[in-house]
């Protein structure tokens, strides 16, 4: 699958926050995308998302040569695209078993689907990311600590096997342990069937997770983008740095929406 | 099946009298309903005048297009499933049958038609327990009717069941009690009384259905009775075509530590009113009063409930749920009401309404009247839309509007669904979902 963002702006409500974005991706390669708050990083997985808060004012978002803006968020999933939210929200009533049980049939199709062979997987992977079986029959996110709902997106992840995945900040609010399974997560899909891009707002995350491509967005626009040694001097200099490289001014950030 | 004699007895009191005068009852029996006539004959339809009755307007209503078939009775059978103690069955209300399980029979359950074991068709000692049993619950909720349609209801009663459950009597599975109505234009006045001793559990489950087209008016009456120390569930079904009126007047009554949890699942009728009253009547009694609610297209459902304490230490809890969409309009009223004695009460009313569309309606009107000190009473309504942030959750991972929007309704009403016995729930889950779809394919 072939990502391709061109002059991407959008805004929401009447404050802009996507000043044009390019950005190429395709599965096989993990893009780490990074930037400080606010820049617009959550606004971009959104935005290609087609959250209903987000207006797009510009630009377009093809996969595979197909603007997918034209298209309903359930379509755009079922290209094969998926999306780790931030704040994953919960779904009271419907047991993980249950949801994802449909989310399989929609991405597999109902003609091909084993209920037994797809309980034994959500077991086996419950296990690889260190969750309790008895997940399966708990209503979504409900009642789940920060952690386990950030786990619990990387594992619809590991069962929808997406051509491609935004995670947005997945890595924030957990600690060093849950941080490596929800990495272990993401590396064991990897492949050339997997593409991912990987927003984060700290470093640690892809002490995990090496990166293809790293791309640092300020203010609504991609300033930089390199491979994995950007991280690197991202950590010795700081955003400072990136501010002072491109010439932006020191002005208070805007507080925006990130979700 | 004898052959149907059509008579409308709505307005016409005279008929009514001829009906009752014809009916083979014994004389406790005919006695009540001609006492329910009496005041049937005086007393006024409910005007808007009445808070209860404000929102539903009857004053235009044609009672008498309606007729009342006096079917009389058949020798049918039913075969009891797996999963139930027990199963009877009216059609048109006719009873066709009824079944028990082995153990139930053994335990001394007795499930039955009112009006045939009244009558003596399965014994004599049956008709001696029904006046027993039967009479005094009857009697009481008779004398408690405040409204001219229970007052018909118990001067016509054309069928109902007679549940009795003996001390001691334990059912793993639960009794139905199934109701279909398929004649055009008929007018039904179902009465079941339902009676639990001491140290009962048990499950009833009522079903009330009907063919998909023709209009016809159920004017129903429940008597429950709730003996110390005993839990009994009671989920009531009621899925006529939206064509259809439907009135029910349910009253519970629960003795020391005894445990009360009714279910209204309500889906059909044009037009209809409900009011569960329960009154916990000793202490440390336990009532539960859950509803769950879909009106769609140009229904309208009004719902009451009444948790009045009498005896202290008792704990009621009101959990009404409902979606409404389209056109629709659901209207629910709780009150709590608290005697002087009744000290140490804890009682609470929930009511939760998700409106799906503008157009559609729902008002709740939560009531306290609470007339001692030293309780525990609070009430909590809220209205609001399926949350945008989880349709989109759903969507992202493939879900059609539709389907998120389905799902969405079956988690909100999945903590009432999830309390039936497991061949209901997949029914109300499927009532739910076709109301979803039903509408949709109706905007196209």
């Amino acid at each position: 699958m072939k990502l391709e963002i061109k002059g991407l702006k959008a805004k929401i409500e009447d404050t802009p926050i996507l000043n044009g974005i390019d950005l190429t991706m395709e599965s096989g390669q993990i893009h780490a995308l990074m930037g400080p708050n606010g820049s617009g990083k959550s606004t971009l997985s959104n935005v290609i998302f087609g959250h209903p808060s987000y207006e797009v004012t510009g630009g377009e978002i093809l996969v595979d040569g197909e603007n997918i803006l034209e298209m309903e968020t359930h379509e755009r999933a079922r290209l094969g695209l998926f999306m780790a939210f931030q704040y994953p929200v919960e779904i009271p009533g419907v047991t993980v078993g249950r949801f994802l049980k449909r989310a399989a049939e929609i991405r597999f199709g109902e003609e091909d689907f084993k209920a037994a062979a797809f309980i034994k997987e959500l077991r086996s992977w419950l296990d690889f990311m260190n969750m309790d079986q008895n997940f399966i029959n708990r209503y979504l996110n409900e009642g789940f600590s920060g952690g386990e709902k950030k786990r619990m997106e990387v594992l619809q992840m590991l069962m929808l096997k997406p051509s491609f995945a935004v995670m947005d900040e997945t890595d924030s609010g957990l600690d060093i342990d849950a941080l490596r399974i929800v990495a272990n997560g993401l590396n064991e899909l990897r492949g050339d069937a997997f593409g991912a891009m990987v927003i984060t707002h700290y470093q640690r995350i892809l002490d995990y997770i090496k990166p293809d491509f790293v791309h640092i967005m300020y203010k609504g626009t991609i300033v930089t983008s390199g491979g994995r040694e950007l991280v690197e001097t991202l950590e010795e200099r700081g955003y400072d740095w990136v501010r002072k490289q491109h010439g932006i001014e020191e002005e208070e950030e805007e507080v925006v929406h990130e979700h | 099946m004898s052959t149907s004699q059509k008579e409308h007895l709505y307005e016409g009191t005279g008929a009514l009298s001829d009906y009752i005068q014809n009916q083979d009852d014994p004389s406790w029996l005919r006695d009540l309903r001609t006492a329910a006539l009496t005041r049937f004959t005086v007393e006024q339809w409910p005007t808007t005048e009445l808070e209860e009755w404000r929102r539903t307007d009857l004053t235009s209503y044609d009672f008498d297009r309606y007729a009342l078939r006096d079917s009389g009775s058949t020798d049918g059978s039913v075969s009891l499933p797996d999963d139930a103690s027990a199963l009877i069955r009216f059609e048109n209300g006719v009873c066709v049958g009824f079944a028990l399980s082995a153990e139930a029979e053994s335990a001394g359950l007795v499930v039955a038609s009112l009006r045939d074991a009244a009558r003596g068709a399965y014994g004599s000692d049956m008709a001696e327990i029904v006046q027993q049993k039967a009479e005094p619950v009857l009697r009481e909720y008779l004398e408690n009717a405040d409204n001219k349609l229970q007052l018909w209801n118990f001067a016509a009663l054309t069928h109902g069941t007679f549940v009795y459950l003996p001390e001691n009597t334990r059912l793993k599975d639960p009794i139905y009690i199934e109701n279909s109505v398929e004649d055009d234009e008929a007018v039904l006045a179902p009465y079941h009384v339902i009676v639990a001793e001491h140290l009962v559990d048990a499950m009833i489950v009522q079903t009330l259905s009907g063919a998909e087209e023709g209009e016809v008016l159920v004017n129903e009456g429940i008597g429950v009775t709730i003996g110390e120390e005993s839990h009994v569930r009671f989920m009531a079904v009621q899925n006529l075509n939206i064509d259809s009126t439907y009135f029910c007047f349910g009253n519970g009554s629960i003795q020391k530590d005894g445990d009360l949890q009714h279910y209204l699942c309500n889906f059909g009728g044009m037009l209809s009113k409900s009011r569960f009253d329960c009154t916990l009547d000793g202490p440390g009694s336990l009532v539960r009063l859950n509803g769950l609610y879909f009106p769609f297209q140009d229904q309208q459902m009004d719902m009451r409930t009444v948790q009045h304490h009498r005896a202290p230490h008792a704990e009621s809890r009101t959990y009404y749920k409902g979606a409404v969409r389209d056109e629709a309009h659901a209207i629910y009223q709780g009150l709590i009401e608290v005697a002087p004695n009744a000290t140490k009460t804890d009682a609470y009313l929930t009511n939760k309404n998700l409106v799906m569309n503008d157009g559609a309606r729902s008002d709740s009107i939560p009531t306290l009247q609470i007339n001692t000190d030293d309780v525990r009473c609070s009430h909590g309504s809220s209205t609001g839309k399926l949350d945008f942030l989880q349709l989109h959750y759903l969507k992202s991972r493939g879900y059609s509007p539709i389907e998120a929007e389905e799902t969405l309704l079956m988690g909100f009403f999945e903590d009432i669904i999830d309390k039936a016995p497991e061949r209901l729930q997949n029914e109300l889950r499927d009532l739910v979902s076709r109301r979803v779809y039903e509408a949709h394919d109706d905007d196209e």
